[in-house]
């Protein structure tokens, strides 16, 4: 079954298409990292999914059903962002026991041994927390919420390197448990990449690609060897990124079909060829300008 | 994971409880509002003095229980402004909601709010002539219109409630438009600046507060606060949330 469903959606502020006609589809019990630079429409697409904004153009599904101003995909559909708002004279643990009120999968036990675990006091109030805390506290929310939908948008700023390691590790493990559909934006790709299992990288509002992560892994090749043997690689291929070195060096990051042989063919001329990081690959991808730095310090 | 069917009813059901531990403090800014304005009765800033001479001094100290009435209405407009504010908002949207159902358990707890802030109104007055019966010596009190009986104190509880509810519900409205347009907010300034000069506001302050007739009272009161909150479900019903 497909939970979400968006075709040629558009959302504008006046006369920014902050997400631009944008289709995708993604199926049941599937962890999807949403990636994307800043501005890239993540917020927004993901507002648009939980029902808070209203579509300028195209159609959502999510269950089957427009989730704008919908109860029965708000009762199925968690958003935990940083902004969340409770009011300022309640207790985490009273928010806890609210949850548990309204998402009737809620793991009240768990989520409180998970507030244990990451030090927060049950008799804290929301609006007491430090930044990476109240991060903490909105995740642990997130995850023991067990909505058919879960949504989060930059669940771990704030938080430090520790325990966002160990907060993806808990959903992870919470997730084989229970599985169900997650959506998740980040920009720390390489902490996320281990639980992903699809990757929907956006660029201008736009959907740039949308496949599993394994084969994300195998999309580009890295070549780093003198410039003339480089470049008679490149066979006519999109070249992602470029870097010289010295004089006559050049680090090369290109599309690929097939990576395993194009990486007997570098190896054959000597050349040092190399997968791509996810996270490497997702900025080439997103690039606005090839050149980069450079580009801003160059005389030109 | 199985999926959660809920109906509008069960949902503002569980709005409206989450609210009431949620803004639970509201009643206490009421009861803080109502002894504030006790002791501005109490103090004779609203009283009347009249004449005297060297046999006699009286004043005429009507209606003590107005100022606290006018404390709690204006402290119950204030709160229903805050709900309508973004950020009040925004916290039903946190967990299972519509807009049609954050509307109507905002509605629920402003009901609610209104109810409390008419009790405690109608027995503040009560304490006030308490207080004055103790203190200001009971021989100098006239007895007419002083001792309540029961069925006044409900009656005025019940116009006290209906009169804080009308405040609310124009103020609910008015809130809601805001967040359409900040030109409403003009709008409404112009309004409240420009209307109490023009012969409408005399018409309706005749229309709500010159009804003698109890059931009468009621109903128009009624009808106008269902026409307010209704419109507020309809401005707000298509907004976005969140954003």
């Amino acid at each position: 079954m497909k939970v979400i469903q968006c075709d040629n959606v558009t959302k504008s502020y006046k006369k920014f298409n902050a997400v631009n006609k944008l289709s995708f589809s993604i199926e049941e019990n599937t962890i999807t990292g949403l990636i994307g630079r800043n501005g890239a429409g993540k917020t927004t697409l993901l507002k648009l999914l939980s029902g808070f904004l209203k579509t300028t153009d195209g159609k959502i599904k999510i269950l089957n059903e427009d989730p704008f101003n919908n109860l029965f995909v708000s009762s199925n559909t968690i958003f935990i962002d940083e902004n969340m708002n409770f009011s300022k004279q309640l207790t985490l643990d009273e928010i806890l026991s609210a949850a548990k009120g309204f998402y009737p999968n809620f793991d009240e036990i768990m989520s409180r041994k998970l507030l244990e675990h990451f030090s927060l006091t049950q008799s804290k109030k929301h609006n007491e927390l430090s930044k990476g805390m109240t991060s903490t506290f909105n995740m642990i929310l997130g995850i023991a919420s067990h909505c058919a939908l879960t949504i989060m948008d930059e669940p771990t700023t704030g938080m430090d390197a520790a325990v966002r390691k160990d907060m993806y590790k808990i959903m992870l493990k919470d997730y084989i448990e229970n599985p169900r559909t997650i959506l998740i934006s980040s920009h720390h790709l390489e902490e996320l990449e281990d639980i992903l299992e699809y990757i929907l990288l956006l660029k201008d509002g736009t959907k740039y690609l949308h496949m599993p992560i394994v084969d994300l892994k195998e999309y580009a090749i890295s070549f780093r060897g003198k410039v003339e043997a480089v470049n008679s690689l490149i066979k006519g291929r999109k070249v992602l990124y470029e870097e010289s070195f010295g004089k006559d060096s050049i680090y090369l990051v290109i599309e690929t079909n097939n990576f395993q042989e194009d990486m007997s063919e570098a190896r054959a001329i000597n050349i040092d060829a190399k997968s791509v990081s996810t996270n490497d690959l997702c900025i080439y991808l997103t690039n606005p300008k090839q050149g980069g730095i450079n580009y801003v310090f160059s005389k030109e | 994971m199985s999926l959660v069917k809920n109906n509008l009813m069960t949902v503002v059901k569980k709005q409206y409880v989450f609210k009431l531990r949620s803004f639970s403090r509201f009643f206490l800014v009421i009861i803080a509002t109502q002894i504030l304005g006790m002791l501005f009765a109490l103090s004779n800033a609203g009283g009347m003095s009249a004449t005297s001479n060297e046999i006699y001094s009286f004043s005429i100290d009507y209606n003590s229980s107005i100022q606290v009435f006018i404390f709690t209405i204006a402290c119950v407009a204030g709160i229903t402004a805050f709900l309508n504010l973004k950020e009040y908002k925004d916290i039903d949207f946190t967990f299972v909601s519509n807009r049609m159902s954050s509307n109507l358990s905002n509605i629920g707890f402003l009901v609610s709010l209104s109810l409390f802030g008419a009790i405690t109104s109608a027995l503040s007055g009560v304490s006030i002539r308490v207080i004055k019966y103790l203190f200001i010596s009971s021989s100098k009190i006239a007895e007419i219109g002083f001792f309540l009986t029961p069925l006044e104190i409900m009656c005025s509880i019940g116009a006290t409630f209906l009169y804080i509810l009308l405040l609310s519900s124009v103020v609910y409205f008015c809130t809601a438009i805001t967040r359409i347009s900040n030109v409403f907010i003009i709008v409404i300034l112009a309004a409240v600046l420009l209307l109490p000069q023009t012969p409408i506001f005399s018409n309706l302050v005749s229309f709500y507060g010159k009804e003698h007739n109890f059931f009468f009272f009621m109903i128009k009161t009624m009808i106008t606060e269902v026409l307010f909150f209704l419109a507020s479900i309809l401005v707000s019903n298509n907004m976005e949330v969140r954003g």
